[in-house]
């Protein structure tokens, strides 16, 4: 038993994701607030560097035959063919390093945080724990304890330490998202029970899923189980309609833990897409009679047009982020639905953009709300002149989050665009409108985003730093040094990955590339 | 390895960028000094790319993976055919010009630094990764790179138009050119996507390869016409041009080089770099006639403004107008030669503008009168520049005026001959209103307060070099000289194209029309220049309603206020009620039914989270006190402890136990 315990510590996947737990564990122990600030950031710095050593190890490993590297199985309930399966592949590696690298930030971002501290930071290292894990789980049922895990520390956060409606805000996230789980776990069942004999293996299951007929009665057609996990992994996205518990919960949420909200819990949702809906019931969107593509990419662009609609009328600046992440989630729903590896390789690219672009747009936020306890876009103007580095950061970011070249938040939205115009189905061949597609007509209505965004986040950068100053902050002071440095890093990806991204494609496009063939998406140009 | 010149053009001043942006208060005023050195280095390599295309040797350079989309491998591309080295040379001389000029400008009083505007150092960053931008995009031999220049030019022009950003006109400008180049822009994407559908390439070669094998209708005509969409933003083409005259708000050097000689040419730049896509008459008709109608429709609200600057404005969007009228109507020479010559003279302008604006601290007309006496320098280049663009001869400006309208007289069978009769009308009332700025504002005496300043040398100094780019283009201008048929410029442009010679009867009358435009000009201002009562005009007493409406600009922007700007804010406005009241009401309707157990939570949240806090804190100090008190023991500690130890055990012996 002792060398099996010795083998499960040391393997590096678990050294990952138990690290901040032990982090915790010491938390619980200390008493100095300033000791436990810095055992809790060091703890975050241990689990990046841990994570590089993951990457380093996933390079050279030998790969399954399902892709999937530093693989570890034991069984565990066996009754129930549960087993501790983890393992990563690309897709996986590059949300781990996201999560790890958006953690530190977050954590040095809690400075503002100043009651029940140990309860806060080890609530907060147990959110890390619970996302790392949703990252390697295997097996459904790991996965679904790690995926519920998130929910309780991330509804205390709220609720303990959020703003002044975070009791509403909390519970209705709770409840929210515990309706998806519901959906997700009749799924989970349903796929389990056509084929009781394979067990809980993620991987396994979708093989057992893509032989499903396509329509049928019963819960398991590949229909119904897309119905189920798209609308219980969108939840989380969040897809619109079912969004409305973002904006609430980041507005109530203190700073960083909107940072890891946006950056990285609306991730999981996509990660569910691409890990789980996509390999699972691939003959759902490749038949094109069906629901699937239409629903999903018309879902996209409506959250897109939507959510940038919905960003410009905000007066709360928050809430106009929040808004902003539901309107970026709906680029990647839609290039999900192009049916193209380019589609899948910018839904990954979007995720690991809007990640960093979110997290620095949150705690940008935070920087003025902790000075000036107000959130309205209204009460500000003129800042620009009072807080020049303040101002040259936000201009940095909002630039990212529109989509200028040459910084992250361009390739992904390109992508997209590019893989709807590359998918030729249902193209009309003569008359007038020769050479559209139900692809190219979306998009058209889709590139009116990139010009509400442009609109909200212009008018955002006038209304809070331009004109003359409001006399009621000519006291504010710029930012520091250190509140500078917690969002450099970021910074400094995002622009590392809009001047080259194929170093961020590289890292996952050995996984979406063979994704993209076992599900017969299109590859070659024809 | 060698470095190539082309990937060096470009980089050398966004390398100065780099430099400057994070760093601008440990650079202060030096960044003048950092940027102007990067330009510098640039102009000259830019010139020796032009010598070497000029000997026959088209330079190119490729980098083969920059992206890998999974259909196609994206490589970055750069190349220098005649038309991009015509490009280069333009963008990095008036750009070195601007560099000079702004530290003269931007120092306010004292010799040089003395009193420098506040955000000096700010400033030359700017400038710097607009021209590297610029470059960039004129070398690219792909779409991607150019759109990606394209961009960034974008928000280069934002940030100097709301430079002075604590004033909310500045401000106002600066979202407004941001947006409304961004409809272009969004267009222009569009039009690249489709191009994309159609060859599955970015390389401006391949899909000029594709595009020769088609006839140019359908669907290849649609993405020319959404190309040209882009090209109306940047290039302020009638309606997307309301904008540029904004845009003035802006630093005047930075008006000069980007609003006046540069990025605003980038449409016209595109337009002829992708001019395959509209030989076809439906795309080629289009361009015309909006291209003309653009020249005459500005030329008309020039004649009414009062502010110099915005005279200025108006009479790019006229100018950009002609060229873009020239592409249509079938030659990229005529166009990229007028682009070319415009740049100088229009630079050179804004420069003897912002002289005078620098030196009587106002931009209204009205208050300015008898400089030439304070100014004798700036005057004369003002002058210069003038009857460059007037098409005067031997100035550049009427050799390229004149074969646009030659272009648009040969199309006439094909399009009808409005445009160049529109293009002709526009000719005289372009001398009418450059005069009429000269007579205001040199002429009779000073009506405005205190007393002109003299323009500084480092002012006079690149304005005079423009002032000479404005008679040496003409060289190779002149049809028949280094050439058989057409001009040297025209051949250097267009290699294989078949050129036209100079057609007398056309020249005449461009000339005939410009001389007309002057004379009437100074019959009218002269004498009210004279006499100081310059307000009582000409147009005012005999058709105010006109006048009005030209001074109002012909009600453009209202019009697009009321057409656009407010129904999409309402929408947005529509959107989110819905979003608050049908979505999220429905949301706690459902909430509300189901608001046991939300009691149930909030009951929880009191009596376990705070419990939860309580025995933490109560766990930390029992251990922090060590072992003295264990002994002592506390009956639910030991509980909770054994409970989560219990839940251990039993998960993890199910893990390794070797069953």
């Amino acid at each position: 038993m002792l060398t099996e315990f010795i083998r499960f510590v040391v393997h590096p996947l678990h050294v990952l994701i138990f690290l901040p737990l032990v982090g915790a564990g010491f938390i619980a122990f200390i008493k100095h607030e300033k000791r436990i600030r810095q055992v809790a950031i060091g703890t975050t710095v241990a689990t990046f560097l841990a994570s590089l050593w993951v990457w380093k190890v996933f390079v050279s490993a030998p790969a399954d035959n399902y892709g999937f590297r530093l693989n570890y199985g034991v069984p565990w309930f066996k009754e129930l063919g549960v087993a501790w399966y983890t393992g990563i592949d690309g897709i996986s590696l590059a949300l781990i390093l996201l999560t790890t690298v958006v953690s530190i930030s977050a954590a040095i971002s809690s400075r503002s945080i100043d009651s029940k501290l140990r309860m806060y930071y080890i609530l907060f290292l147990l959110l890390i724990t619970s996302l790392l894990g949703v990252l390697v789980a295997r097996d459904y049922f790991l996965f679904f304890v790690f995926w519920e895990l998130m929910l309780l520390p991330m509804y205390f956060l709220i609720g303990i330490w959020g703003g002044k409606r975070r009791i509403y805000a909390s519970i209705k996230f709770f409840l929210y998202t515990l309706v998806g789980s519901v959906l997700l776990l009749i799924a989970i069942l349903a796929l389990h029970w056509s084929a009781p004999e394979i067990g809980f293996g993620i991987s396994q299951l979708a093989e057992k899923g893509a032989t499903l007929p396509i329509k049928g009665a019963g819960l398991a057609t590949q229909t119904t189980l897309f119905l189920l996990f798209f609308f219980g992994f969108g939840v989380k996205v969040p897809i619109v309609p079912f969004h409305t518990w973002l904006p609430d919960a980041h507005v109530q949420a203190p700073t960083p833990i909107s940072m890891m909200l946006a950056a990285v819990l609306l991730k999981m949702g996509t990660y569910g897409f691409v890990r789980i809906l996509l390999p699972t019931v691939p003959g759902a969107f490749h038949d094109l009679s069906g629901i699937a593509v239409p629903l999903v990419a018309t879902v996209g662009v409506v959250s897109m047009l939507y959510g940038a609609l919905v960003a410009m009328a905000q007066k709360d600046w928050k809430s106009m982020v929040a808004y902003s992440s539901i309107s970026h989630m709906g680029y990647l729903v839609f290039a999900l639905a192009t049916n193209t590896e380019l589609g899948l390789s910018a839904a990954m690219f979007i995720m690991i953009s809007h990640g960093l672009i979110s997290a620095c747009m949150f705690h940008l936020v935070g920087v003025i709300y902790e000075r000036t306890h107000n959130r309205n876009l209204l009460a500000y103007g003129g800042l620009g002149a009072l807080l020049p580095g303040y101002f040259t950061i936000w201009i940095f970011v909002g630039m990212a989050n529109l989509g200028l070249p040459g910084l992250s938040g361009f390739w992904g939205e390109f992508m997209t665009f590019v893989a709807a115009f590359s998918n030729h189905h249902w193209m009309v061949t003569s008359g007038l409108f020769a050479g559209m597609n139900f692809f190219r007509v979306l998009s058209a209505f889709g590139v009116i985003t990139i010009v509400v965004t442009a609109a909200y986040m212009i008018l955002m950068i006038q209304r809070i730093f331009m004109g003359p100053l409001n006399e009621k902050w000519a006291d504010l002071k710029d930012m520091t040094k250190t509140e500078k440095w917690t969002i450099i890093p970021l910074m400094a990806l995002i622009l590392l990955f809009g001047i080259w991204p194929q170093g961020l494609v590289s890292l996952y496009a050995e996984t979406t590339r063979a994704l993209a063939t076992n599900l017969g998406f299109l590859i070659a140009g024809s | 390895m060698v470095i190539s010149p082309l990937i060096l053009i470009p980089l050398i001043p966004f390398l100065a960028f780099g430099l400057i942006a994070p760093f601008t208060r440990l650079w202060k005023e030096r960044t003048a000094l950092l940027s102007t050195i990067a330009m510098g280095v640039s102009t000259l390599l830019a010139i020796s790319v032009f010598v070497r295309k000029v000997g026959g040797e088209t330079l190119t350079w490729s980098q083969a993976d920059w992206l890998d989309l999974g259909h196609t491998t994206l490589g970055m591309g750069l190349q220098a055919d005649g038309l991009t080295s015509m490009m280069l040379l333009v963008v990095t001389i008036v750009s070195l010009c601007v560099h000079v000029y702004s530290v003269g400008y931007m120092d306010k009083g004292g010799k040089y630094f003395g009193h420098p505007e506040k955000n000096f150092p700010r400033y030359f960053g700017y400038l710097a990764v607009f021209t590297s931008a610029m470059l960039a995009m004129v070398l690219s031999d792909n779409l991607i790179l150019v759109f990606a220049g394209w961009e960034v030019m974008g928000l280069a022009s934002y940030l100097l138009i709301g430079f002075w950003f604590d004033k909310d006109s500045a401000a106002n400008a600066s979202k407004k050119a941001f947006l409304t180049t961004k409809v272009g822009d969004v267009s222009l994407l569009l039009g690249v996507l489709t191009l994309y559908g159609l060859t599955h390439s970015f390389e401006i070669a391949q899909i000029k390869a594709f595009a020769q094998t088609s006839d140019g209708n359908g669907i290849l005509a649609v993405a020319g016409l959404l190309i040209f969409g882009g090209a109306m933003g940047k290039s302020a083409q009638f309606f997307l041009h309301v904008w540029l005259p904004d845009a003035m708000e802006g630093p005047t050097p930075a008006s000069s080089l980007i609003h006046a000689a540069t990025m605003v040419a980038a449409g016209v730049y595109l337009v002829a770099r992708l001019h395959f896509l509209f030989e076809a008459p439906v795309p080629a008709t289009v361009v015309t006639y909006i291209g003309a109608f653009t020249a005459l429709f500005a030329a008309s609200i020039a004649v009414a403004q009062w502010d110099i600057k915005r005279v200025l404005a108006f009479s790019t969007i006229s100018q950009l107008g002609y060229m873009i009228a020239g592409l249509g109507a079938g030659s990229v020479a005529a166009g990229i030669f007028h682009l070319f010559t415009h740049a100088f003279f229009k630079a050179l302008l804004f420069m003897a503008a912002g002289a005078i604006i620098h030196s009587v601290h106002t931009n209204d007309m009205r208050e300015m009168g008898g400089l030439r006496k304070f100014m004798p320098a700036t005057f004369l280049l003002f002058l210069v520049g003038t009857l460059a663009l007037s098409g005067i001869p031997p100035f550049s400006g009427f050799f390229s005026k004149d074969e646009i309208l030659l272009a648009t007289w040969n199309a006439g069978q094909s399009m009808g001959m409005a445009p160049w009769v529109m293009l002709t009308l526009a000719a005289g009332l372009t001398a009418f209103y450059m005069f009429r700025v000269v007579y205001l504002t040199f002429f009779g005496a000073y009506r405005g307060k205190g007393h002109p300043k003299k323009t500084p040398s480092i002012m006079v100094g690149p304005m005079g070099l423009l002032g000479a780019l404005c008679i040496i283009p003409a060289l190779i201008g002149i049809p028949g000289l280094w050439a058989k048929t057409g001009n040297w410029a025209a051949h250097f442009i267009e290699p294989h194209a078949h050129h036209h010679g100079l057609n007398p009867l056309v020249a005449s009358i461009s000339i005939l029309v410009a001389v007309g435009g002057i004379l009437w000009a100074k019959r009218i201002f002269l004498p009210r220049t004279v006499s100081g009562n310059v307000t009582k005009g000409f147009f005012e007493e005999r058709a105010p309603a006109l006048w009005r409406a030209l001074e109002n600009r012909l009600y453009v922007d209202e019009a697009l206020q009321w057409a656009f700007v407010r129904p999409a804010s309402a929408v947005a406005e529509g959107v989110a009620l819905f979003d608050r009241k049908v979505v999220d009401g429905i949301v706690n309707l459902v909430g509300k039914v189901g608001v046991g157990i939300s009691e149930i939570s909030a009951f929880f949240d009191r009596v376990v989270v705070d419990g939860l806090v309580n025995l933490s804190g109560w766990i930390t100090k029992r251990l922090g006190e060590g072992v003295r008190r264990y002994q002592t023991g506390f009956a639910t500690g030991y509980l909770f402890l054994i409970l989560i130890m219990l839940g251990l055990v039993i998960a993890t012996q199910r893990l390794w136990s070797p069953l």
